[in-house]
């Protein structure tokens, strides 16, 4: 297969930058990440690593002060960040590429029956639909692909629905204009256990199903294990390490990745489990530290990793580090 | 409420052979301080105006347990070390704000461990923290139970911690206790519907491991404690309803050595 | 060690007024603000240094009634011959004293029954919360002018009256924000160390609420020297004490709009409405900074 033809998503490069009089927050510098059709990404790091941000940009719906100073964000050929307002509503945004927010289940409006609010999407976005009595349609059909009953869901008020309802309902509104990619960000957190394990069991088969891709958000690594294909993990702003799920958790070649899955609890091993403490917090993005963002942390720091930025190693097909462990001189 | 800050309708909370209600007033304020308490957020739990020193000092003065302010001084600074503020002297003329997570709920885990208690209650203390903080929060925690003999009661909806840190666990669902024992006895052999769900739900950082277990789904959600089912409180749920769960609240029975369950499946007739 | 420690807990006292030197840093940039507080600083300096200002004793008739202005009355003089330059420097006093004192005693009322209100609940909070809502409903300048009437016009009941009418607002404000505290797990904490509830009002709940009740106090601040100027102009000020609000009521009796003297009339006025705005904008420039604070509680 032709690789090339295959990639959904294309950044290539990116750096966004929230600029404030105090300094500029490197939240996402020097990002390089591609989603290929039909494929569950994750994009794994901590609070405050610029993983939220990167998806805002993509969309580009950064918060104020947020800047993307550089880079490429291509999408089926189109570069996004050279495209105009009015085209990126129009083609892009829910067309193309859709999002669940982080917390969008309660952020539902509250005075509005989930009918409305599923209408009101589709007819923001009137130019993209002939025939709205067929859009209605569309809706009902959304509502039962993820387990609703369209009867008792469309004419209720979001109160009237529990959690796990409403991030049904708030998957539905991300497939409503057959999108590419749906961007979900943490989808997961704040449902309790049993309904998390069914929301993600819904978004693997409607992924399966439909054929588009996810891009993950998310800090929580067994989430991660459940549904990724591939994984790309973020400190401080930079990509660290990606590979194939397997590759990450079997085989992680970054110190950070190797911490941080190693630091999680399993159900199953419980405490035959050493888990990894690490040491330190993540730094602060206005000024990271010199060379390797992760040198303060990192159990086998080098002099080198003080002073320079590790290169991307490619260790084999689709697995790459940014690490001086990996670098042979 | 096991902490004496509200009172129960009904039943007891005994310490060391006393119930704590019914304890006089001088008796509680003599103990009270042996019951420790951390909580969830750390973003909420500590007092923006306080500097780490006072919000750690609190209960030693509240309690009077030191007479003298050097000796107040200088058990704080102790406790700070202990829980890896270090050096003390930068952290205690600091407010809240200017600390990290991590860093917040090790302040909250200091003022805890102040007083010297004997037993703590930690609701979800990790589960506000980013996942690299978490393993050392919870190795403070233990290595204070292997130090001090702290004994917790640890709160949690995250089972694969709870089996990190926890040496038995009590399952609830709805407001009552459905199955308890020793925690790995209870998570290799569940007896309880609930239960078994609950584990075969959790996600777990393997994926080969995660993509081929079986999931036991559960229909419909959590009902809400103010009109719970009759019977059995799980049955709308349950998978194995029989007739007789509609009807009757099942004993809780001792399966095995402890293992304890409230489940008509395993009441033998 | 001791000698360490004691070092050490020097230090410690020494960060008391990081707060405030925080606050302050912040608000040096706020442009209004500044304007709006060195404005207020130069009142305060007049009215404390009155008599050194002013050319005149502004009891004493020093010239003609109506006089415009001439190098002597810089602002000409009124009806009875006094100087309007010192006249107005002297009403700073009144306007300042009355204003201050009738909204620190308006604060305190407020923040008593807002904290009482919002930590105890239940009857405590149903009957307080009662009771502001009569005085929150009550029209305020009627009652304001009743009230006067009735208690006669010296400038302790002109105090007192702003108070009753002011204190309300504070009070609602005071109690959401403590309800809000008062679920803040840091309270049930201090309950767990064995704390009491005067202890947990004062050492938990007041300090977090001081920003709130400060930026509360500059808004009443204007609103009481406003009120104050309104009472007085109508003729309900106390007589015996000058202010700018009994000047312009003795300048619109005597028609001072029409007559030779115009400036007796828009001198005080200005005096006010400069003063009034320095208020607001101090008032602005604080909430700007103590708001965002209070309301997103955590920022990651």
């Amino acid at each position: 297969m032709n690789s090339e033809n295959n990639i959904l998503l294309d950044i290539r490069k990116l750096r966004v930058y929230y600029v404030m009089s105090t300094g500029s927050v490197k939240a996402v510098d020097d990002v390089d990440l591609t989603i290929k059709n039909n494929e569950v990404v994750a994009l794994v790091g901590e609070s405050g690593c610029g993983k939220s941000t990167l998806a805002y940009s993509i969309l580009r719906i950064l918060p104020y002060p947020g800047e993307i100073i550089s880079g490429e964000i291509i999408f089926n050929g189109m570069d996004l960040t050279k495209m105009d307002e009015e085209e990126l509503r129009k083609k892009i945004r829910w067309r193309n590429i859709s999002m669940i927010f982080q917390g969008a289940m309660n952020s539902l409006n509250p005075v509005m029956k989930i009918k409305d609010q599923l209408m009101e999407a589709i007819i923001y976005h009137e130019d993209a639909i002939e025939d709205v009595d067929a859009a209605y349609l569309k809706a009902i059909e959304l509502i039962r692909r993820v387990g609703l009953d369209p009867d008792r869901v469309l004419n209720s008020y979001p109160h009237e629905l529990s959690g796990g309802m409403k991030q049904r309902v708030v998957i539905a509104m991300s497939l409503l204009l057959n999108p590419r990619l749906v961007i979900a960000d943490e989808p997961t957190t704040a449902l309790d256990v049993t309904t998390q394990a069914n929301i993600i069991d819904l978004l693997k088969d409607i992924q399966r199903e439909i054929g588009i891709s996810i891009l993950l958000i998310t800090h929580d690594l067994p989430v991660v294990a459940e549904i990724a294909d591939r994984v790309y993990v973020m400190y401080a702003g930079k990509i660290v390490e990606y590979a194939d799920i397997y590759s990450i958790f079997k085989n992680p070649q970054h110190p950070y990745t190797e911490g941080l899955i190693n630091s999680v609890p399993s159900l199953v091993e419980g405490k035959l489990r050493k888990l990894t403490i690490m040491k330190g917090e993540p730094p602060d993005l206005i000024n990271p530290p010199k060379g390797c963002r992760f040198h303060p942390r990192c159990p086998y720091k080098m002099d080198i990793c003080e002073k320079e930025e590790p290169p991307p190693v490619k260790l084999k097909e689709g697995h790459v580090a940014n690490c001086w462990l990996h670098v042979k001189r | 409420m096991v902490l004496g800050l509200y009172k129960p309708t009904n039943g007891k909370v005994i310490y060391k052979g006393k119930d704590i209600f019914r304890m006089r007033r001088r008796e509680w304020r003599k103990i009270r301080h042996k019951l420790q308490m951390i909580y969830q957020d750390p973003y909420e739990s500590l007092n923006p105006r306080q500097k780490v020193f006072d919000i750690i000092a609190e209960p030693l003065r509240l309690n009077k347990l030191y007479s003298s302010k050097d000796e107040i001084y200088d058990k704080v600074m102790g406790v700070m070390e202990s829980v890896k503020l270090v050096p003390p002297e930068d952290f205690m003329i600091r407010y809240p704000h200017e600390l990290s997570g991590g860093q917040r709920q090790r302040v909250a885990i200091a003022r805890a461990i102040v007083t010297e208690p004997d037993f703590i209650v930690a609701d979800e203390p990790v589960s506000m923290l980013d996942a690299s903080l978490r393993a050392s929060i919870l190795d403070l925690l233990l290595g204070f139970r292997d130090k001090l003999g702290v004994t917790y009661l640890y709160i949690t909806h995250d089972l694969a911690t709870a089996r990190y840190v926890g040496d038995r666990m009590a399952i609830m669902y709805l407001g009552q206790i459905v199955e308890s024992g020793q925690i790995d006895e209870l998570i290799e052999n569940p007896m309880h519907p609930y239960t078994q769900a609950l584990i075969s739900s959790i996600p777990v950082p393997d994926p080969e491991y995660t993509r081929k277990k079986k999931r036991i789904k559960l229909k419909g959600e959590p009902p809400t404690p103010i009109n719970p089912p009759k019977g059995c409180r799980f049955h709308p749920r349950c998978p194995y309803k029989m007739d007789i769960c509609e009807k009757e609240d099942p004993e809780e029975i001792n399966v095995n050595n402890g293992h304890m369950v409230k489940c008509w499946l395993h009441i033998k007739k | 060690m001791t000698e360490v420690s004691m070092k050490n807990r020097k230090k410690m006292y020494g960060g008391r007024w990081r707060g405030v030197k925080e606050f302050l840093k912040v608000y040096r940039k706020n442009k209004l603000g500044m304007i709006g507080l060195i404005l207020i600083i130069i009142y305060v300096f007049i009215a404390i240094f009155a008599p050194y200002i002013t050319p005149y004793n502004p009891y004493e008739k020093t010239g003609k009634p109506f006089i415009p202005p001439s190098p002597e009355h810089i602002f000409g003089t009124d009806e009875l011959g006094r100087d309007i330059f010192s006249l107005t420097i002297y009403g700073t006093r009144i306007s300042l004293f009355v204003g201050i004192l009738a909204t620190l005693l308006s604060a305190v009322i407020g923040s008593a029954v807002g904290i009482l209100s919002g930590y105890f609940g239940g009857l405590i909070d149903d009957l307080l919360m009662r009771i502001t809502d009569l005085f929150l409903i009550i029209p305020g300048i009627p009652f304001l002018i009743v009230l006067s009437v009735i208690l006669g016009s010296n400038i302790w009941n002109i105090i007192t009256v702003i108070a009753i009418i002011s204190w309300p607002s504070t009070a609602r404000l005071v109690r959401s924000e403590t309800l809000s505290l008062k679920s803040r797990t840091f309270i049930e904490a201090a309950k767990l160390a064995g704390a009491t509830d005067t202890y947990i009002l004062t050492r938990h709940i007041l300090v977090n609420v001081l920003p709130l009740i400060s930026a509360s106090i500059i808004l009443t601040i204007t609103r009481a020297i406003i009120l104050e100027a309104g009472l007085s102009f109508l003729g309900l000020g106390d007589p015996t004490k000058i202010s700018w609000g009994t000047m312009l009521y003795f300048a619109d009796r005597y028609g001072a709009m029409f007559s030779s003297n115009p400036y007796y009339i828009i001198i005080p006025g200005v005096a006010l409405s400069v003063l009034g705005l320095a208020f607001v904008f101090v008032s602005y420039a604080v909430d700007e900074i103590v708001n965002p604070r209070l309301r997103t509680r955590r920022l990651r």
